[in-house]
């Protein structure tokens, strides 16, 4: 049987859905860790590579202030969060395609695989895999 | 900081052409050319392989040569690997691994230097959609196709091999979870050589894969405050942006020219690694970047 190249609407949608997630994730993270460099330099404050940078904003009300104030470590450090969070979001934007398709094979795959993850994360963070 | 931004650009290039993170080449810079302490240049590198993910793996998901149901399925097993490596990582030495994964990483540099003429010679005659299909993959609906504009047609693939790929797949997470580095290398060394998928699918569904394991290990060192806050942001703006551009070179090439040079990477980063489990346990100092 010679293979045809079409591909089906349940693929389309997920290459589609997948593809935005991580389109979206890149962009902002970039436009965060650029902006971050910019108001280091514009700001006369560049961030030193050899000492570490720390920033005088702390605490969740301090992420708000510091992005107002454009403070770099605090644009740098959103940029790393989004930057974590945008393959991870790929596993549940699948999660939800294979749903929607009634493709439930692949959403068990999908929801462990979103398991492992969790538990790894949680297990380093808590210092059982450090 | 154009220094490391160039540097980036480059590994960023590279990994995307080969489906594999950059980390081997970025944390060298960011120690002997910046004075950062292992440690820190190793989170920042990490993050960075997220950053090179996203860009590359978008693209190739775009171009339609990543498999997203082949990496999701395999990601089962480097997740639980990359999960019991960092266990094993602190019950075992470090120049143990290091051996063995430099001896693995000699035999996939041989295996990718000796088939290299493979991929364009299955594609001419359409080997990659005659082989036999495992069951697993058939259950799964695992093969696909992709358009290889280096040979300006459609190639159809099935996916054999679905025992062997999955345990390689379980090494390339524990290799990521011990050492940090050579994952993407043996993702992608598993699906073309033992799965019958095209280097360049193997190359776009690593390095869509490879950012779940960053992703992992760059939460816990956030978690930990070792990640370097003026380090990462010019380290992810050049990896991204060399990503970007390695993708579009990357399918206008032939296999045999990738293969080429994943060889020659493979064969340096088990040159690192025996050179270092060589330093750890006796002491030897063998001319090394990293």
């Amino acid at each position: 049987m010679t293979p045809t190249s079409v591909e089906s609407e349940p693929s389309r949608l997920l290459h589609v859905a997948v593809y935005k997630a991580l389109v979206t994730g890149m962009v902002v993270s970039t436009l965060l860790f650029a902006a971050g460099i910019l108001s280091a330099i514009i700001g006369g404050k560049p961030m030193r590579l050899d000492s570490g940078a720390r920033s005088s904003f702390h605490g969740i009300s301090g992420i708000w202030a510091g992005l107002l104030a454009a403070d770099p470590v605090v644009l740098s450090a959103i940029g790393v969060v989004i930057l974590i969070l945008t393959p991870i979001s790929r596993i549940f934007v699948s999660m939800i395609t294979f749903t929607a398709s009634r493709d439930f094979k692949f959403v068990a795959i999908t929801a462990f695989v979103a398991i492992t993850v969790a538990v790894s994360i949680v297990l380093g963070v808590t210092g059982v895999l450090r | 900081m154009l220094t490391l931004f160039g540097g980036a650009c480059v590994a960023g290039l590279f990994g995307s052409l080969l489906g594999v993170g950059g980390g081997m080449f970025i944390v060298p810079l960011i120690v002997l050319g910046f004075h950062f302490p292992m440690k820190t240049a190793v989170a920042a590198s990490i993050v960075s392989v997220i950053a090179t993910s996203n860009a590359g793996g978008s693209s190739y998901v775009d171009q339609r040569i990543a498999n997203l149901k082949l990496a999701m399925f395999l990601e089962v097993f480097t997740t639980l690997g990359a999960m019991i490596g960092a266990v094993l990582a602190m019950h075992l030495h470090e120049w143990l691994m290091l051996l063995l994964f430099s001896l693995l990483m000699a035999y996939l540099a041989y295996s990718s230097f000796t088939t290299r003429n493979l991929d364009d010679r299955k594609i001419r005659s359409n080997e990659f959609s005659t082989a036999r299909q495992s069951g697993l993959a058939r259950y799964l609906d695992l093969s696909g196709w992709y358009h290889d504009k280096s040979a300006g047609q459609d190639v159809h693939y099935v996916v054999t091999g679905g025992g062997i790929g999955s345990f390689l797949s379980f090494v390339a997470g524990i290799t990521s979870g011990m050492l940090g580095v050579g994952g993407g290398v043996v993702k992608v060394s598993a699906m073309n050589r033992f799965m019958n998928v095209p280097m360049k699918v193997a190359v776009g569904t690593s390095k869509l894969m490879i950012g779940i394991t960053a992703a992992v290990s760059s939460a816990v060192f956030f978690a930990t405050g070792i990640i370097e806050f003026a380090l990462v942001g010019p380290v992810a703006l050049g990896t991204t942006v060399g990503a970007t551009v390695g993708t579009f070179i990357m399918n206008r090439l032939p296999s045999s020219v990738l293969k080429w040079i994943f060889s020659v990477l493979v064969i340096y980063i088990g040159y690192s690694m025996l050179a270092r489990a060589l330093f750890l346990r006796l002491g030897w100092s063998l001319p090394h970047a990293g």
